[in-house]
């Protein structure tokens, strides 16, 4: 169970000649529960259409696809209808915009289970039980979407995933643009979908002190393929030339112990997670 | 002074609390300036009332000695120019070529000159080879350079960028802010609007907004080593600020480690 | 994407290309006013052997001209074939029993079967169509066994042929004028040259600048536009939104899933770009100097002197008896 794909190639436009392959020959697999992998690379390398592979809103053009014991094929007849798939794998966008257009916050958060058959009443208790979650209250379910800040708005474009109770959860670029205090109720929120709600998390981002604060796995994109997958501290370690070819930034508790070390002779450990960390690390270097 | 604002307040209509509440300051020609605080402390909206898309309830603004009113608001238009944050919703035509001209022609620029100008600007921000493209070709770095060289063509003593680089990832960042080091060191006077502590600990001085209000105007360094005010307007301190001003909380004695810290956050 | 930006055009180098777009645009007026003065089927022909031989000259793909006819064509066909049906005047050239029976019904059915199928793996399209319809008039005329109504008298009178021929010819020779106009001029040109057309306007208090500003701007945000709904129907899809499927009330509801935000960030993005065009000094109404600047040619005047010309004598055809 979970996502698998094996030699996944995708193309806008397959039926033309020479056709260019925005993903080529990719190969993976995301277990259903307790992940939290980050992907990361290069604006247009290929990481949205990767996710978009995820819950079936692309079809591999080559290869194949399993989500959830479903298996996504070019190759099908009738019009699938992917619904089951995308009830598992909720995949939140970057841009909150793209999402909300309901009249109130509530209605918004119910258009999911409402959408996957759910009668009013039901999908109503779903919603509020996503948005209790994100940490939405009442006073904003009558409000318009519209009249949020971008904070909120991007809240609770989450909680109207949430409400599709996914097992696996795909964030596009989830703390891009935000402000700092958005960002840290995101990161908290990704803390509780995993740890204690034991959901795979899988988040886009540009931002690599998030990612090594947080991920357990990281997956990098470039050229239109995968070129890593595995632990970030196997990334850091030995594959810094992957690193540097994918225009990936540096972690600032990596450059800087790096530097100390390099520059004054010692020996502080480069792949520590949080900047608090590197301060206790370098009191007790002291 | 290029800049001087002197008790500038603004209220949005449909709000009851003043947007910006008595905000003065002055920079100088050749600065680079960061103004920084949380969503909704006002600095957008300080943008606007400098180049005049908003009019203030109160206070004055100069701009090289010219008072910004409805008579001369084209004139210091002319002498700022603004990057916005979305790199989509600034292209007025189809090709970068006829975006750039577009200002040109707004400024009544002889049209033999023109393609001149247009050259000089792409070649300044390192795009002339996309000068015939489509900007919906572009990526989103590409995008904000050709964005820059709309501006530039029209020749400002001015530059703001509002949140310019926040929709850039780290490649487009970095190849922005690199043409916004080289305009500094032409003699543009750059005040940018940012949320990234790493990019506002490239200038030169920081002006930090709260409520409407400034709460910090000073050197840069100085200013990011204040964990209170930052605190206060949600902002997180750089990690080697961070790393340097908890190790001297600490009382930490190793001179080379801090001094090394204190490089790095002051290196440009 | 790019399709929607530069719409037909295909850049080249070619005598019609280097035309100027305001001589291009009233050249094809002025063609196209000549055509409705032919009266008959003879005079078409030629004009369109003669708009022919200019797109050959400008080393432009026929197949790219009958491309561009394609919404028209199967219009141009059902008025074809109801003139020939309906128009009663003049001899009976050519009569025929259609049969409606069993077989001849049971055959139509199946290639019309066929024909829905087949249509998802072929590439002509149109050739396919004409295919389809002879073999529907095929069955009708020969398989008469089983007769379940009255055989239809089938009367193709002599007028009724010439003049469905005549629409037919005359419709597709006006395509492949403004065809020959877009396949050579690129739109931020035509934009340009319909500014200069529209500037007599200015008396009704227009603004031609204005238009063309519109137009240039449409242009410009159509690919993000179109970009922008595609990624809210995967954003919505990924809600379980379906677009394909469903009854009509429930695809118009997931519609509104799609316009609503297409509406919010069009708005959003109006603010902005009023707010970054007007901190590029943009002023509505004031002069400003230009950038591209339309030359007029002699080979301007010289395609004016010869579209008049024709004009003229297409005049002359219809006065003449």
């Amino acid at each position: 169970m979970g996502i698998s794909l094996k030699e996944v190639s995708y193309s806008y436009n397959p039926k033309r000649k020479g056709t260019k392959y925005a993903l080529k020959n990719v190969s993976l697999e995301i277990n259903e529960r307790d992940e939290m992998i980050a992907i990361i690379g290069e604006s247009g390398s290929g990481k949205s259409t990767l996710v978009s592979l995820f819950n079936a809103l692309k079809i591999p053009t080559l290869g194949e696809a399993n989500v959830m014991g479903i298996t996504i094929k070019k190759i099908r007849k009738r019009k699938e209808n992917y619904n089951s798939i995308r009830k598992h794998v909720g995949l939140v966008f970057q841009f909150s915009d793209y999402q909300l257009f309901e009249e109130t916050v509530l209605n918004d958060v119910m258009f999911a289970p409402m959408n996957f058959g759910y009668k009013k009443e039901e999908a109503k208790e779903i919603a509020i039980k996503a948005l209790n979650l994100v940490g939405i209250d009442e006073s904003f379910y009558e409000k318009s979407p519209f009249q949020l800040s971008g904070g909120e708005k991007k809240i609770v474009s989450i909680a109207g995933i949430l409400a599709m109770e996914p097992d696996i959860l795909v964030f596009d670029e989830p703390t891009a643009g935000l402000d700092p205090e958005t960002k840290k109720k995101m990161i908290e929120l990704f803390r509780v979908l995993n740890r204690d709600l034991h959901k795979t998390v899988v988040f886009i981002t540009h931002d690599m002190n998030i990612v090594m604060e947080y991920a357990k796995r990281v997956i990098v994109v470039a050229d239109r393929t995968i070129k890593y997958d595995g632990t970030k501290e196997e990334l850091f370690l030995n594959h810094l030339d992957i690193v540097k070819d994918a225009h990936i930034d540096y972690p600032d508790t990596f450059i800087i112990s790096k530097m100390i070390n390099e520059k004054l002779n010692k020996n502080i450990n480069q792949l520590l997670e949080s900047k608090e960390e590197l301060l206790e690390e370098l009191l007790k270097d002291e | 002074m290029l800049i001087e604002v002197l008790n500038l307040v603004y209220k949005y209509e449909d709000e009851t609390v003043n947007a910006l509440d008595g905000v003065s300051f002055n920079i100088d020609k050749g600065e680079w300036v960061s103004l920084i605080g949380h969503n909704g402390s006002g600095k957008s909206t300080l943008s606007k009332l400098l180049i005049g898309i908003l009019s203030a309830k109160e206070g004055t603004i100069k701009i090289d000695g010219l008072a910004l009113n409805e008579e001369n608001i084209y004139e210091i238009r002319k002498k700022i120019g603004i990057v916005y944050q979305n790199p989509d919703n600034q292209f007025v035509a189809t090709s970068i070529e006829d975006d750039i001209a577009f200002g040109l022609e707004n400024l009544e620029v002889n049209p033999q000159e023109m393609e001149k100008k247009i050259d000089d600007a792409l070649n300044l921000v390192g795009m002339i080879e996309y000068k015939y493209e489509m900007p919906s070709n572009l990526s989103g770095g590409e995008k904000q350079r050709a964005a820059i060289a709309s501006i530039l063509a029209m020749e400002p003593d001015i530059l703001i960028l509002d949140e310019s680089t926040s929709m850039l990832d780290p490649k487009g960042r970095e190849d922005f802010i690199n043409v916004v080091k080289s305009l500094k060191e032409k003699g543009k006077t750059i005040i940018m609007i940012t949320h990234n502590m790493d990019e506002a600990l490239l200038s030169d001085r920081c002006i930090v907004l709260y409520n409407g209000k400034i709460i910090r105007d000073g050197k840069t360094l100085d200013v990011l080593l204040d964990y209170d005010c930052l605190a206060k307007s949600s902002l997180e301190m750089p990690t080697s600020l961070y790393l340097f001003h908890e190790l001297k909380k600490n009382n930490y004695k190793n001179k080379e480690v801090l001094n090394l810290l204190w490089e790095l956050a002051s290196k440009k | 994407m790019n399709n929607f930006v530069l719409g037909q055009y295909v850049p080249g180098n070619s005598y019609l290309h280097k035309l100027d777009p305001r001589a291009k645009i009233i050249s094809t007026i002025v063609l196209m006013v000549a055509i409705f003065f032919f009266k008959n089927v003879y005079a078409i022909l030629v004009s369109l052997a003669l708009i022919i031989i200019l797109l050959l000259t400008a080393r432009l793909s026929i197949i790219k001209a009958i491309k561009g006819l394609k919404p028209l064509l199967i219009l141009s066909l059902f008025v074809f074939i109801f003139q020939l049906l309906f128009n009663r005047q003049g001899d009976i050239i050519y009569n025929t029993k259609l049969y409606f029976s069993l077989t001849s019904i049971s055959a139509i059915l199946l290639i019309t079967i066929i024909y829905f199928i087949s249509l998802k793996y072929l590439k002509l399209k149109f050739l396919w169509l004409l295919v389809y319809l002879s073999l529907i008039f095929i069955s009708l005329k020969y398989l008469s066994f089983v007769e379940l109504f009255n055989p239809f008298d089938l009367n193709i009178y002599k007028e009724g042929l010439n003049t469905s021929l005549f629409v037919f010819f005359r419709l597709i020779t006006i395509v492949f004028i403004s065809t020959l106009l877009t396949l050579t001029t690129k739109p931020t040109d035509l934009t340009l040259a319909i500014e200069w057309l529209f500037r007599p306007l200015k008396i009704f208090k227009i603004n031609p600048e204005e238009i063309a500003l519109i137009i240039t701007i449409a242009l410009r945000y159509i690919p993000t536009i179109l970009d922008e709904a595609y990624k809210i129907m995967d954003a919505q899809a990924a809600r379980g939104a379906d677009f394909k499927n469903g009854s009509l009330i429930k695809r118009i509801k997931q519609l509104v899933s799609l316009l609503v935000p297409m509406f919010v960030i069009s708005f959003e993005r109006s603010d902005e770009l009023a707010d970054a065009m007007l901190s590029r000094n943009f002023v509505p109404g004031k002069p400003k100097t230009r950038y591209h600047i339309l030359k007029w040619n002699y080979k301007d005047t010289v395609a004016l002197v010869i579209v008049t010309l024709f004009l003229g004598g297409a005049i002359c055809l219809y006065i003449l008896p």
